[in-house]
């Protein structure tokens, strides 16, 4: 691992950005944990578009979503990640809300990796943040020439 | 109308055969009879010609029995030496008259001579006796032959009768045999001979016998005849006429024949030769005579026949005439039939609710047409039948039904229907449900069409009307669609919106709580810390109330399955799930079969969820837990009991006990959020069943559900 890859984190709300970020730091990850507040801006990061054209170069490590975002919504994202050659290796996961079943069916329907229900409980909130940190950060594995090779 | 022929002609024909019949009948009786008839005179004739000349013969053979007494008589011989030798003896002489006056007191002789070798006669008896040539000259032949003769009939020159004669030669036996004389026996046939013979033992008119001879070519007739009174030795025939049975008898025929006698009559006799004779027998009878009876037979026959031909005929005649009675009143009775049956239809056709016509399939003129048939068209029956079909057709329709009409006509089709319309005269329209069938009918040139014709313009305004007003509320359904459909988006996105934007906040707030007792705990007292342990567990709380909430919503919307549900696997299942919710309690199931139902395995499997696990919770104040799972039939429904002997509740309360977020019992005593059995009501009431409950408080609850018996397809 030559390289600590980025999380991308998409989640409008402040207070949960906030929240999940504490977990996060809680997990002692190393890795860079990139927030943008809605699919438009993630997508932009993910093909280093606008804000994020000058970019390091590089799909980050794992993409968490929020489903209810302003302008493009997570499941939006998803598509749009699986659709494209170079991004659909990412592992994505749903962190959301949401119970609905059509919510669940669709995520995985295109090819989400994960799909977590925020626990109302912060503690275990932030085990589940935790968890998903460690599993798609560290532990997890990904072909190396797909995912680097991505440039634009 | 006339009687068939063929019946009267097999009457005919059976007279014929009758009369055939009858005739051939009274020809066989007629033959039968005249054949009897013969054999009875052939018999007749024949019994009575035997007895004729066996008598006959015997006649001769007295004769010379006669003869033979004198021939060879010694005494007498000697009286005739003695007379002859000395004609004065007197004693002599009278002895011989004494001898010899005995033959004329007989029957057969009437005269007696002696006469001598010279041919004198020397005694006679009558005295006195001249003697006919025919008998001198058999004496002179007696003298030469010294033998008996029966002199055969002769006719007297003298006296013109008819004689035969009796030659006894006198032997002199001393001198060697010598005739000295012979005795003359004149035998008068009139006497014995002639009556015997024409005597006829039956009566009859012209029955005979006659007594012939051969004479030369001719048959010579011996006796006088019962219709020729001069016959006897004058009556002669030729041989050549050998259709007579005479001349047949001595051309050496015997038996029955038939000819023509002397009076040149028909005749049938009986023929033979008299023996040791020269005589012919002929006994005959007219033919006339014989056939007498058998032509009275034959004309009472013929009244017989004519009788029995006459009653045949009267018969044939009663029959002929009952038979064409009969077939009078067949003819009767079918052709009232038939005008029955005629005005019947004639009034069908009149009368039908339907336009009827009859027209030709190659020119379209119109024959028949019936009232309903004008109405419907608007016009008059006489106006109707002067019309060209097609000027009333709708310029429209007359393509469809000239293609139809063309079919008919090539055979391809028997019949067709086709929706059309006429053209009424006020220019009005007539909207049609037209039958046309192709129909032979004799009396018309061509094959005719038969039209039939309903009026539909009404039906057909109302199936537009109909299909205006379906096509209007299929609109409104469409609207009312829409309308449904962007209600339930709305409430779908208000669903989501709890879902996702209630629980944040939720979230936020035990985030933070948690983020302040753990990092701020040193700046917090134990009240402090309390409230925000309240404040985390009503966070949690509302979070609960959301996720059931939600989940109440859900069961509404979702999509329900109808599948055959085995509730045995069911519960078994929920069971299962319920486990780590009663670990340590002391809970005793009692569990029936339960039936398969139709619905929703995944709505009925929350029913059960919440029906147990209220069981549980509510028997949880109990030290044995007892819950009963029962099941039975009611009429189209299996009604499933679940039974707890938990707190119950007061039945007041029971109609509250299915609203949503009703409770019975403080949440402290026992958690929840009043929404479980409003779920279950919502479920049941989604498979078409029922739910309700019955409790007392302390006694136990018993929940009921019914659902609709499961019915395999």
């Amino acid at each position: 691992m030559s390289e600590v890859k980025t999380i991308l984190l998409a989640e409008d709300n402040p207070k949960d950005v906030e929240l999940t970020m504490e977990a996060l730091a809680d997990s002692k990850l190393a890795n860079q944990v990139v927030v943008v507040t809605d699919g438009v801006e993630a997508m932009d990061y993910l093909l280093t578009l606008g804000k994020y054209k000058t970019r390091k170069p590089g799909n980050p490590a794992a993409v968490i979503l929020d489903i209810k975002m302003p302008r493009m919504n997570g499941i939006e994202v998803l598509r749009a990640i699986r659709a494209h050659e170079c991004l659909k290796m990412i592992p994505v996961i749903m962190l959301t809300s949401s119970r609905e079943e059509q919510d669940l069916i669709k995520s995985y329907e295109l090819g989400t990796n994960a799909y977590v229900v925020k626990p109302v409980k912060f503690s275990e909130f932030v085990d589940a943040v935790k968890h998903i940190g460690v599993f798609w950060a560290m532990l997890n594995e990904l072909p190396e020439w797909k995912t680097n090779e991505y440039t634009k | 109308m006339k009687i068939p022929s063929n019946i009267t002609t097999k009457l005919i024909v059976m007279f014929f055969i009758l009369t055939s019949c009858i005739l051939a009948g009274a020809y066989f009786v007629y033959k039968g009879y005249e054949k009897d008839r013969l054999t009875e005179v052939e018999h007749i004739l024949s019994s009575i010609a035997e007895l004729k000349a066996s008598q006959l013969v015997l006649w001769r053979e007295e004769r010379l029995g006669d003869a033979q007494i004198m021939y060879g008589n010694v005494a007498f011989t000697n009286l005739v030496r003695r007379y002859f030798k000395n004609p004065q003896d007197v004693e002599a002489k009278q002895h011989l008259q004494n001898w010899m006056a005995q033959y004329p007191q007989s029957a057969e002789y009437d005269q007696v001579r002696l006469i001598d070798t010279q041919g004198i006669t020397r005694i006679s008896i009558p005295a006195r006796l001249s003697m006919s040539r025919d008998v001198s000259k058999e004496v002179q032949e007696t003298f030469q032959t010294g033998k008996i003769q029966l002199v055969d009939f002769y006719r007297n020159e003298k006296d013109q009768r008819t004689y035969l004669g009796l030659i006894v030669p006198i032997l002199d036996a001393t001198a060697g045999k010598i005739v000295i004389g012979v005795m003359h026996l004149r035998i008068n046939p009139e006497k014995n001979l002639y009556p015997y013979i024409l005597h006829w033992p039956t009566p009859s008119l012209t029955a005979e016998t006659l007594l012939v001879r051969r004479d030369g070519n001719d048959v010579l007739y011996l006796h006088n005849l019962k219709f020729s009174k001069d016959a006897a030795l004058k009556l002669r025939i030729s041989l050549q006429k050998t259709n007579v049975p005479s001349v047949m008898a001595v051309l050496g025929r015997i038996g029955i024949v038939k000819g023509i006698d002397y009076r040149n009559i028909p005749v049938i006799a009986d023929v033979r030769p008299v023996k040791d004779s020269p005589w012919f027998l002929v006994t005959r009878i007219d033919l006339s005579e014989m056939e007498a009876p058998v032509r009275e037979q034959f004309w009472l026959l013929v009244g017989f026949v004519l009788a029995l031909i006459f009653a045949t005929a009267a018969g044939l005649i009663l029959l002929w005439r009952q038979q064409s009675i009969r077939f009078y009143q067949e003819q009767l009775r079918s052709a009232k039939a038939l005008r029955e049956s005629e005005d019947r239809f004639k009034k069908l056709f009149t009368e039908a609710p339907l336009g009827i016509a009859l027209k030709d399939s190659l020119t379209g003129r119109i024959y028949e047409v019936n009232s309903m048939f004008a109405k419907i068209v608007g016009r008059k029956i006489d106006e109707v039948m002067q019309l060209n079909w097609m000027s009333i057709t709708h310029p429209d329709d007359i393509q469809e039904e000239r293609e139809h009409v063309a079919q008919l006509n090539a055979g391809e089709i028997h019949s067709f229907r086709m929706e059309k319309r006429y053209l009424h005269p006020d220019g009005s329209l007539a909207w049609i449900n037209m039958t046309i069938a192709s129909v032979k009918d004799q009396t018309h040139e061509h094959p005719c069409h038969l039209c039939m014709i309903e009026d539909i313009t009404e039906r057909r305004q109302q199936k537009m009307e109909i299909q205006r007003l379906n096509t209007e509320l299929e609109q409104r359904v469409i609207d009312r669609t829409t309308q449904l459909q962007s209600a339930n988006k709305e409430l779908e996105s208000f669903c989501y919106s709890v879902s996702h934007d209630l629980r944040a906040p939720l979230r936020h707030i035990d985030g933070y709580v948690d983020l302040l007792t753990t990092r701020c705990r040193d700046g917090l007292s134990d009240q402090g810390l309390h409230y925000l342990d309240t404040i985390s567990d009503s966070a949690r709380q509302m979070g609960i109330l959301i996720d059931d909430l939600l989940q109440f919503s859900r069961t509404g919307r979702a999509e329900m399955k109808q599948e055959k549900v085995d509730m045995n696997k069911l519960f078994k299942e929920v069971q299962t799930t319920l486990k780590e919710t009663y670990v340590g309690r002391n809970v005793e199931w009692i569990v029936a079969d339960l039936p398969a139902v139709r619905g929703d395995y995944s709505l009925l499997r929350q029913v059960w969820a919440n029906l147990l696990s209220n069981a549980l919770k509510f028997t949880r104040t109990k030290e044995v837990a007892r819950i009963e799972i029962s099941v039975h039939r009611e009429k189209e429904e299996f009604i499933f009991v679940v039974s707890d002997n938990g707190v119950g509740f007061e039945m007041r309360y029971a109609t509250k006990l299915f609203g949503v977020f009703q409770r019975l019992h403080p949440v402290e005593k026992f958690e929840g959020t009043g929404i479980g059995l409003a779920t279950v009501q919502r479920i049941i009431d989604r498979h078409g069943g029922r739910v309700w409950a019955e409790a007392e408080v302390d006694q136990g609850a018993r929940f009921y559900f019914a659902l609709p018996i499961f019915k395999e397809e």
